[in-house]
């Protein structure tokens, strides 16, 4: 957009509440990038998320062999627990393998799913939600249809039951959050687009004889992409739980590959004489979760005009 | 009103049909459930027979009509593992959930309200902030870890409150705060998102300079008008609210629908899980129908057409 003034960045003069506002596009974003670091949701949700990454980055260094088991350390409590922990800093399980190692390794399984969930889930959601809300017809009411009906079950039933049927796998889980949570980027998808749709600029763009395809990728795709960054993001704290609650159930990545959910069953059967099991894989979860959760809630401050951080 | 009810209702039969066609597909694609059935002994011409009774022989359409037709006429096939009517299943434990959710929703609701309401009139706090960021911690919380935590502090190592099973108002408290969490730290979100914008509108102020006291304009104008976007949020949490009593009622052993929608499932007991199934979308299609017509008692400007 042309500035107003030559050489500066004012591109619009505005009056807000009985006062003259300029627009000034390079102020908005120097005002962005404080905005980012004022956010401390986003700032603390971002250590969270990399601390995360890290770990699971470094497993195969600082955690080479996951699954290896020594009897003579069975149920060995945490490092400062005292002389009966055999060395492992957060203790380890019924067979004797180091808990650390395994929940460094167990957040590769969350993350992965987590992250690739999302990003399919979303691909196939937001194309759908795009041309149900800008055509309407059959496509949309068939879509809210769907939605209705798949929003009538529980995540994790559903999950359940999808796994039941195709069997535990690394895939079928991803394919049965998937299945789970795409009609919800349909519908954001959809509902955006229905604002979007009925603006002045997309009605300019379809006067001046623009192609569909233009007014969807230069107009309704990036006005609608704010509130499907944050669903998505939040989406994923919600992948990596629906993960480990199937892992917690039985129903999870196969043993002997360790995972947050499975960590946390085996050792809900210990809980009388090793906690640490149960224990440490749980705040693995919420560090993760809560970091997702985090970063989404402070991009919604940021991206979103009517919220003031 | 009555026009809106009936195509509410129309609606509501899409849904059921729909969660039948899942109900059934989900079975159909498992596979034959002759060989889970029977013996591994049994001969050829057994498994034929018994193919034949159950109808497994016909074309999938054809198994579906005679499914959604039995289902019409209210009769669903025994349950495998319990050789009862599983509709009379789903009710017996029926009672069980409502009563876990009921509480969960009922002390979320206590506690969120006033909580939110108080945080939203001291917005520009520090402890408003700092309780608003816990309560993202609140959500973030796995609700089986926590449950599992629950049962080690106050079971185990506190011996306040028995780990899992039914029979008294000690056995309540623990499924209850672990089912509730979540929907608190919401709730009390959502709450204070809501008051804020209404704190800060005309007539709240037009309220105030009338010279109403504050409790007055509270709960007059503040809490009335903060309550629609909750609403909508508790009927929408109906789903999520089972899936979190899936959990609770598998770890603190819990004689609730949810729990033996699981069992059904693990033991492929499928009349069983097509009833729960139809049971939970049932539940969900009321639950919104009834958060919708709760809006025009809320907000008298909303009218049903």
């Amino acid at each position: 957009m042309a500035s107003l003034i030559q050489g500066s960045g004012i591109t619009e003069v505005l009056e807000v509440k009985g006062r003259i506002v300029f627009n000034d596009q390079r102020l908005c974003w120097q005002r962005r990038r404080r905005t980012f670091f004022r956010t401390k949701d986003l700032v603390l949700g971002s250590i969270l998320i990399l601390i995360v990454l890290l770990f699971a980055a470094l497993a195969p260094v600082i955690a080479p062999s996951p699954t290896k088991q020594d009897l003579a350390a069975r149920l060995g409590p945490p490092l400062w627990c005292g002389a009966q922990s055999h060395g492992h800093l957060l203790g380890t399980d019924p067979l004797g393998r180091d808990l650390f190692s395994r929940i460094l390794w167990g957040s590769h399984v969350s993350l992965l799913v987590g992250f690739i969930a999302v990003v399919i889930a979303g691909g196939i959601g937001v194309p759908i939600g795009i041309i149900a809300g800008l055509y309407g017809g059959w496509l949309d009411t068939v879509l809210m249809r769907i939605a209705d009906i798949q929003l009538a079950f529980p995540d994790i039933l559903l999950a359940l039951a999808i796994i039941s049927v195709t069997g535990p796998s690394l895939l079928n889980i991803i394919l049965s959050i998937v299945i789970c949570t795409w009609v919800r980027y349909a519908r954001v998808a959809r509902g955006s687009t229905l604002v979007v749709r009925e603006t002045a600029y997309v009605e300019a763009a379809r006067a001046l004889g623009a192609s569909s395809f233009r007014i969807l990728a230069r107009h309704v795709l990036p006005n609608i992409a704010t509130p499907i960054i944050i669903l998505g993001t939040l989406q994923v704290g919600r992948a990596i739980i629906t993960e480990s609650a199937l892992s917690f159930l039985g129903l999870g990545i196969p043993p002997p590959t360790p995972s947050w959910g499975s960590m946390l069953a085996e050792g809900r059967e210990y809980l009388m004489i090793a906690w640490w099991i149960a224990m440490f894989p749980g705040i693995a979860i919420l560090v993760a979760v809560l970091g997702v959760n985090l970063i989404g809630n402070g991009l919604r401050l940021v991206l979103d005009p009517k919220l003031k951080v | 009103m009555v026009a809106y009810v009936i195509r509410r209702l129309f609606l509501m039969i899409i849904v059921l049909f729909g969660a039948s066609l899942v109900a059934f597909l989900l079975i159909y694609t498992s596979g034959d459930p002759s060989a889970l059935l029977l013996s591994p002994t049994a001969s050829r011409a057994e498994i034929e027979a018994f193919r034949h009774h159950m109808g497994l022989d016909k074309p999938m359409w054809v198994q579906y009509g005679r499914f959604a037709f039995s289902i019409i006429q209210g009769r669903f096939p025994l349950s495998l593992t319990y050789n009862e009517n599983p509709i009379q299943l789903v009710f017996e434990r029926f009672p069980a959930t409502v009563t876990l959710m009921l509480a969960a929703v009922g002390l979320s609701l206590i506690i969120s309200f006033p909580l939110g309401l108080f945080l939203a009139l001291r917005r520009r706090s520090w402890y408003s902030s700092f309780l608003m960021s816990i309560a993202i911690l609140g959500y973030s919380v796995p609700i089986y870890w926590e449950a599992i935590m629950l049962v080690l502090i106050f079971s185990i190592i506190m011996g306040w409150f028995p780990p899992s099973g039914t029979g008294s108002i000690r056995h309540f408290v623990l499924p209850v705060v672990a089912l509730a969490t979540q929907l608190t730290a919401f709730l009390v979100r959502m709450i204070w998102a809501s008051a804020v914008e209404v704190l800060t509108t005309d007539y709240v102020q037009t309220a105030r300079a009338k010279g109403l006291t504050e409790r007055v304009v509270l709960l007059k104008h503040v809490l009335r008008n903060s309550m629609i976007p909750v609403v909508t949020i508790l009927g929408l949490e109906v789903a999520g609210l089972m899936g979190g009593a899936v959990m609770t009622e598998v770890i603190f052993a819990w004689p609730g629908v949810a729990r033996l929608t699981v069992q059904a499932i693990f033991h492929r007991d499928y009349p069983l899980v097509q009833s729960c199934i139809m049971f939970l979308a049932f539940v969900f299609a009321m639950a919104n129908l009834v958060v919708d017509l709760s809006y025009g008692f809320l907000d008298p400007r909303i009218r049903y057409n």
